[in-house]
């Protein structure tokens, strides 16, 4: 039986900055640095299904977001949609991805260009992307609106005129605009107030059940991640540690990073006993991973096999990835 | 709230904040130094314009037996040596001033926005070969450079017009340029890349209109400088030619005159003053106003 391809499926994605040195350091044949800032990801995603992306600051979760809408050019690597790879040289194909593909952005305050009224920002791309005729186009940002639980008066306002929740809306009501399959949500809660996350969240959770969206949740909040996804996948430093489905992978965290992760997130309940895993040192610095596996410098069970050995991702539970040697034998204490 | 047949609430618009125009009405009218400014810089538009009606006299035909007479009686600020009406020469040449350095202005803003932001926008070898050669430019001393074109092309307006107006195109570019990557790196213009629009589209729809606050008070700024250096050449008989009125060839014709006629050579300077004090208020003001946080530093 051959299965259809899911909607989305990154392979071996790499993103490399290089570092240019300076001038100086060029003339004395420093050689040029690399950060690695993603290292042979794979994610894939089916229709209709949430996918987390968790990690710390600078792991790489908004440029693996942002590699596979080809806001950045993947060094190296495979994003197919449906099975389909395109040539970001290709406008037309370029054009058609967008369509499938769009991103709701983490800063409210930045993402809408201040100088076009919310009307003008979803009929451009309402007349861009040729969605609906130009008679209908007034409607449609009407219905945009509506979607995404605000009042047609909001279509000649301005940036500067909207709270941050509202902003945050508009921007999913501009992603909505060309009736993408697969959002990408860059910490698209991240920046707002709890209430007003909570409210964002319900929206788009309201948006999968209508339009069959999928989406790739790129978050650090856990708790945010636990209620809307399906599944979870852990990063570290460029690569994924882990990836379960979401109840697995919070009942059952077998990365010792990932049990750290979970232990370090705040509970709601100020009597709840917590075992804390403090995590010691800062994550290494991407230009130069460490060797073997990239958590041993903070792992509390690093063996000389970590050092030596890059560990792979295996299935040690049906569904559950982990890239640990000692997966499965590690208790989460 | 409003909550539909389909049980989702819209959140109603509540009473319609002030437009981004009234907000800056509101401001520019409590800034004293841009309210000054703009009634100086009207005004003189205004004089420019109806210079035939409030000129009581011909500003071109002189009466030579009333020669250097002094302010006051039928000469409301005296005549110069050939006998013209100072006051009359004086609103002539606002039209010279201005027009002048309108002139310049756009000229290098024409040259100057659009080079701006592209180096901006492209970053990397582009700019660097761009503003290279700008800092290059702005190595001369402008009025020097000014001279050598007027000394090749002959002494005249319009080619001290084009002159300046080369001259100025890295102010007008290094301020366009420095907003644009900021705007650059604002999340919305990635918003655009997602959505798929061509660079052209970007840069044009979306940061030209942002830069457009930071040229208005350029343009303001720059008019001050220009009718100076405009003044300066004309001063030293390079720029505008005998017998057209105008407030630098005024002042060197008051020169020869200083000691015992003052009132030719004051005229011209306390226009020349007016103006450019004018002009520079009004861009010191605009600037307070349209970038408020950066006011009270």
């Amino acid at each position: 039986m051959s299965e259809a391809p899911p909607l989305l499926q990154v392979q071996g994605l790499v993103k490399h900055f290089p570092m240019r040195g300076g001038f100086f350091d060029r003339m004395r044949g420093h050689p040029a640095q690399v950060v690695r800032a993603v290292d042979d990801v794979d994610l894939s995603i089916r229709e209709g299904e949430t996918l987390a992306l968790v990690g710390e600051s600078g792991c790489g979760k908004s440029t693996t977001g942002r590699c596979i809408l080809y806001l950045q050019q993947p060094t190296e690597g495979v994003v197919a949609f449906r099975g389909e790879q395109i040539d970001p040289n290709n406008t037309n194909e370029m054009r058609e991805r967008r369509k499938q593909l769009q991103i709701v952005f983490q800063d409210p305050n930045s993402s809408l260009n201040p100088r076009m009224s919310v009307g003008q920002t979803l009929e451009e791309a309402l007349a861009f992307h040729k969605i609906v005729p130009k008679s209908e186009r007034s409607n449609r940002v009407r219905e945009l609106l509506h979607t995404v639980g605000l009042n047609d008066q909001f279509r000649n306002r301005f940036a500067n005129e909207l709270s941050g929740g509202q902003r945050q809306r508009i921007g999913i009501a501009r992603a909505l605009a060309v009736d993408p399959e697969l959002i990408v949500a860059d910490e698209a809660v991240s920046a707002l107030d709890v209430s007003v996350q909570a409210q964002i969240l319900q929206l788009l959770a309201r948006l999968r059940e209508e339009k069959g969206l999928a989406y790739l949740f790129i978050s650090h909040q856990l708790g945010v991640v636990r209620s809307i996804s399906d599944a979870v996948a852990v990063m570290y430093l460029g690569k994924i540690v882990e990836q379960a489905p979401t109840e697995e992978i919070f009942h059952n965290p077998l990365h010792p990073y990932t049990q750290a992760l979970m232990a370090a997130a705040p509970v709601p309940n100020p009597r709840a006993r917590r075992d804390r895993i403090l995590l010691t040192g800062d994550p290494p610095s991407p230009v130069n991973p460490p060797s073997g596996c990239r958590f041993r410098t903070r792992c509390r069970y690093a063996t000389d096999q970590c050092a030596a050995e890059v560990p792979l991702l295996r299935e040690i539970v049906p569904n559950h990835l982990v890239a640990c040697h000692y997966a499965g034998e590690l208790t989460g204490s | 709230m409003e909550i539909d047949a389909a049980g989702i609430q819209s959140i109603p618009a509540d009473q319609a904040p002030p437009t981004p125009l009234s907000m800056f009405v509101w401001r520019f009218r409590r800034n004293t130094k841009a309210v000054v400014g703009l009634v100086i810089v009207l005004s003189l538009i205004l004089i420019a314009i109806f210079a035939p009606i409030l000129a009581p006299q011909d500003p071109l035909d002189g009466n030579l037996s009333a020669s250097l007479v002094g302010p006051g009686g039928e000469y409301l600020l005296g005549t110069d040596k050939n006998g013209r009406d100072v006051l009359s020469r004086l609103i002539y040449g606002a039209r010279v001033a201005i027009g002048g350095a309108l002139g310049v202005v756009i000229i290098s803003e024409l040259i100057g926005v659009p080079l701006g932001i592209w180096a901006g926008y492209k970053g990397g070898r582009v700019d660097a070969v761009i503003m290279r050669f700008f800092d290059l430019m702005l190595a001369f001393p402008p009025l020097l450079l000014s001279f050598a074109v007027v000394a090749a092309f002959g002494p005249s307006l319009r080619n001290v017009i084009i002159s300046l107006g080369i001259l100025y195109v890295p102010f007008a570019a290094r301020v366009v340029r420095s907003v644009t990557l900021v705007q650059k790196e604002m999340v919305y213009t990635e918003a655009a890349r997602a959505m798929g629009y061509p660079q052209r589209r970007i840069v044009f729809r979306h940061i030209l209109p942002n830069t457009l606050s930071s040229v208005i008070v350029v343009t303001s700024l720059d008019l001050a400088f220009a009718m100076l250096d405009i003044a300066a050449l004309s001063f030293l008989g390079l720029g505008v030619q005998p017998p057209t009125p105008d407030w630098g060839t005024m002042l060197s014709e008051g020169r020869a005159v200083l000691l015992t006629s003052p009132h030719v050579a004051v005229g011209a300077g306390v226009a020349i003053l007016i103006a450019v004090l004018g002009f520079n208020l009004l861009g010191d003001g605009l600037r307070d106003v349209l970038d408020p946080r950066q006011a009270n530093k």
